[in-house]
């Protein structure tokens, strides 16, 4: 009995083994080559497009939200590089798929503590200190600019 | 002694036990967030309490019934992403329980086993809720972004709970389970029911 248990655990195992290996896999396959960009758009104009290390170079910002120190460009600050004067609102999208995808911020929510934060995946997500941890968007995509100049 | 033979279907303390645990799944999604910002990390308190059901539980479909439950409660209480379709997500790890019961009948109780199944059932969970996630039309290259990390880690804190699961069926088993209705001689029925 002993050494069907050890059989069938070692089976168990390899299971174990093959359903990570084959998130690997798909991960590797599946992921888009294409590169990731956040684009600023204005009404159907897109006002510019940020790779994730050209958003970088726009300078870092820190903040600790919910216990955590996070650090990337503020929102202001790629808003005044993308040449957005005034706005009356934001709409913030992302992928949608660790969320609920989108997060609408009025002009008195955008402070110099709302940021981008860049996480290990590779994608950017935005946060501030007021920002409940299911308000935030992950994987953004677009800042869509309401009411501008 | 004359000893009575299981009874195919749930007793009432086995559904009580399932759902109680069903419920206690969904309030420690709801109640206890655990500040780890890391993928799969509530699979510890879900995959031990799943096991620790199907352990208590030794009845074909035990896992999935829980599994059902449990997601039924998150559909109505919890709510995510996933909509309406939340509930598929909590009955894979108990469907898996079942599958892992019949090819291994060898107890949740070994910790071995526990902690594998653990870890295999919060995967299928990852799985579960991927496979929601394309149906709903979700761009498939953010949902693979990062989708082998978040498979170990799932796998790390799943089979945690495994062990935490196993290791409490061992010692709170005795207790939970009650006196056993196959122990139960046939007098003592005789005089509850008088």
């Amino acid at each position: 009995m002993s050494g069907g248990r050890n059989r069938a655990l070692i089976v168990l195992g390899a299971v174990l083994v093959l359903l990570v290996v084959g998130a690997w896999v798909a991960a590797s396959l599946l992921t888009p080559k294409d590169q990731y960009e956040v684009r600023v758009i204005d009404g159907t104009r897109v006002l510019a497009s940020y790779t994730v290390e050209e958003l970088q170079a726009l300078g870092e910002a820190k903040i600790v939200a919910l216990g955590k120190t996070e650090q990337g460009p503020s929102l202001i600050r790629v808003l005044e590089d993308a040449g957005v004067r005034e706005f009356t609102r934001l709409i913030i999208r992302g992928a949608g798929v660790r969320d609920a995808g989108s997060i609408v911020l009025t002009h008195d929510q955008v402070t110099d503590e709302v940021i981008f934060d860049v996480a290990n995946r590779g994608t950017v997500k935005i946060v501030s200190p007021d920002m409940a941890w299911g308000d935030r968007v992950r994987d953004v995509t677009e800042i869509v600019v309401e009411g501008a100049e | 002694m004359a000893h009575r033979h299981r009874k195919p279907h749930f007793t009432v303390r086995e559904i009580v036990l399932l759902a109680l645990l069903a419920a206690l799944i969904v309030v420690t999604k709801m109640v206890l967030r655990m500040p780890i910002r890391v993928p799969g990390h509530s699979g510890v308190l879900w995959m031990a309490a799943l096991v620790i059901g199907r352990g208590l539980v030794k009845r074909p479909w035990a896992g999935t019934m829980l599994g059902f439950v449990s997601g039924v409660l998150a559909v109505l209480f919890v709510g995510g992403a996933e909509g309406p379709l939340l509930w598929v997500k909590y009955l894979a790890p108990g469907m898996v329980l079942d599958l892992i019961d019949v090819l291994i009948p060898i107890g949740l109780e070994d910790r071995f086993l526990g902690t594998l199944a653990g870890a295999i059932a919060n995967c299928a969970k990852l799985l579960s809720s991927t496979i929601i996630a394309l149906l709903m039309g979700l761009d498939a290259g953010f949902l693979v972004v990062g989708l082998g990390a978040s498979a170990i880690s799932h796998a790390f804190f799943g089979g945690l709970g495994g062990w935490l699961g196993s290791y409490l069926l061992r010692r709170l088993g005795p207790i939970l389970r009650g006196p056993s209705t196959a122990e139960v001689p046939i007098d003592t029925e005789m005089r509850m029911g008088a």
